[in-house]
């Protein structure tokens, strides 16, 4: 290589923000690589621009473009800092469209203060992060049987309810694919069941290891319908908050292992029409976007399982590269049988 | 401590395992513009650093704490770009080897410097428009393409390109003279 080029020419900008922004076609590629072979320059200029366009991406998940950085920051930290403009308009909207009760939901939507939108894209951005999280579930109500009992103490066709291995229960998850569910069953045996993203797995006590090519096939079962795991599904969970949920921000306590001072979300299911959990809460550090807590109050329970459950940070300390795959969790030795079923999705 | 610290499955009270942590974090900006620069595409750069990660707290056990994290990791980073290069059937900008290793050197040098260079965009950032912080938000908070957003603003993409091309122009500006401007006593 020769250095033939000593000033970046507005040319060679276009050609290398075209190309970082997708845009350039084969040609404008090849005169780009022949630039940045000949000219060290460029290979700085170009260099640069990739270094910025990665700090960027950065600080957009920081909030960073936030108009009023402080301000963004302000209004996550206090929920009621929406300008008296918005709010005031609230009202004088919410008193007017009493009277049309078709338009009334659409209505609240569109005046919800945006910032809590905001921080929710915020928690799902996050979950793009190679990060684990680690939680503990909660079966906060295990849902009367149709007796009115503790389905949890009872024995059903010889099997144990899913709320009573549910309670206790580890979850841990590597962004939005990969999770491992350690659960105790009642009869003293443990169940481990996950996915590295591309294979989902299950093994119970000594039993063969049982895999499958749908990534959530061995969550089925465990809570009711569509929504039965809404835990190992963060992602979807967030978004259906988002698409289906109405929004509000309360204050939960700090955190008490960590002290972090943690911001809610309730969402409040619109209609019955769309499926999953009554009400979700959302504890969340604003300063990194993590979930602390996620609270799934009045779960479907056609299937059985439990009314409500809770998901409780206990660490978010990396795990082994190898965690999320089954060969992490039995001795080499171990049978292994492959379904070929997969769950409609 | 990898070899058998691999099938570590809590990692909440191992010190190697928080200060691996640590030091990941703290640099993993550096290694996402470092794959950037390499790769060109943000969707393989994110996946990269998470290999990058995994192979990392691999080899933990070998760091030596006397050298910068992010030097040890950048040994790494430029080999898992190279071999994503190799793999793909075609590549947006076709370099040659020579090429490659200088572009990465070039890279290098900026990402040992990367947290100066990121407190001075900090600084930059102020100098945007409103304007250009919409696009910005956008193309790099919502992951949008050019195109998406010139479709959501009912702009033209040359339009939306020229916005973002601006505010690149700017930022870089700013943040040489930043970089270049003598350290207050």
């Amino acid at each position: 290589m020769k250095d033939s080029a000593t000033d970046p020419s507005s040319e060679l900008e276009d050609l290398i923000l075209r190309a970082l922004h997708g845009l350039a076609d084969e040609a404008e590629g090849a005169a780009l690589a022949s630039q940045l072979a000949a000219s060290r320059q460029a290979r700085e200029n170009f260099a640069d621009h990739a270094m910025l366009q990665g700090f960027l991406v950065t600080e957009a998940q920081a909030g960073g473009f936030a108009a009023d950085r402080v301000a963004f920051f302000a209004a996550l930290e206090d929920p009621l800092s929406v300008p008296n403009i918005v709010r005031n308009h609230r009202w004088w909207w919410l008193s007017a469209a009493a009277a049309m009760v078709v338009g009334l939901l659409s209505l609240a939507l569109l005046l919800l203060p945006h910032n809590a939108f905001a921080a929710l894209d915020q928690v799902i951005s996050a979950l793009d992060r190679p990060v684990d999280c680690n939680y503990v579930i909660r079966v906060l109500d295990p849902g009367a049987d149709r007796q009115g009992g503790n389905p949890v103490d009872k024995l059903e066709h010889g099997r144990f309810p899913p709320a009573a291995f549910l309670d206790g229960a580890r979850l841990h998850l590597r962004g939005d694919r990969q999770y491992v569910l350690e659960q105790s069953l009642p009869d003293g045996a443990t169940r481990t069941l996950g996915s590295d993203g591309q294979t989902s797995w299950c093994i119970r006590g000594d039993g063969p290891v049982r895999t499958s090519a749908d990534p959530y096939h061995f969550g089925s079962g465990m809570l009711a319908g569509r929504q039965d795991t809404p835990f190992l599904e963060l992602r979807t969970q967030l978004e259906d908050l988002r698409r289906f949920y109405q929004l509000e921000w309360f204050t939960p306590p700090a955190d008490p292992a960590t002290l972090a001072r943690l911001k809610g979300l309730r969402g409040s299911r619109h209609s019955t029409a769309q499926g999953g959990p009554k009400e979700i809460e959302l504890w969340f550090d604003p300063a990194t976007a993590q979930i602390h807590r996620l609270v799934l109050k009045g779960l479907p329970r056609a299937a059985g399982g439990p009314a409500s459950i809770a998901l409780e940070l206990t660490s978010s300390a990396p795990l082994a590269p190898d965690f999320f795959r089954h060969q992490a969790h039995h001795e080499p030795s171990r049978q292994i049988e492959a379904e070929t079923t997969t769950r409609s999705r | 401590m990898p070899a058998s610290q691999s099938s570590t499955r809590q990692g909440g009270d191992n010190p190697s395992q928080l200060e691996f942590t640590r030091l990941f974090v703290g640099s993993q900006p550096a290694f996402y513009g470092f794959l950037l620069t390499l790769v060109h595409d943000r969707h393989a750069a994110d996946d990269l650093v998470q290999d990058l990660a995994g192979r990392l707290w691999l080899k933990f056990g070998d760091y030596e704490r006397s050298r910068p994290f992010i030097a040890w990791g950048l040994g790494f980073a430029r080999l898992l770009a190279f071999e994503w290069r190799r793999l793909q059937a075609r590549l947006p900008v076709p370099l040659d080897e020579p090429t490659l290793q200088a572009l990465a050197d070039a890279a290098t040098e900026r990402s040992l410097a990367s947290d100066e260079r990121h407190e001075a965009l900090g600084q930059c950032l102020q100098h945007l428009t409103d304007q250009q912080r919409q696009v910005l938000q956008a193309r790099y908070y919502r992951d949008q393409t050019v195109a998406e957003i010139a479709r959501q603003a009912q702009r033209t993409e040359t339009a939306v390109y020229k916005v973002l091309k601006r505010a690149h122009l700017l930022l870089l500006d700013c943040m040489r003279k930043t970089l270049a401007s003598p350290t207050p006593p």
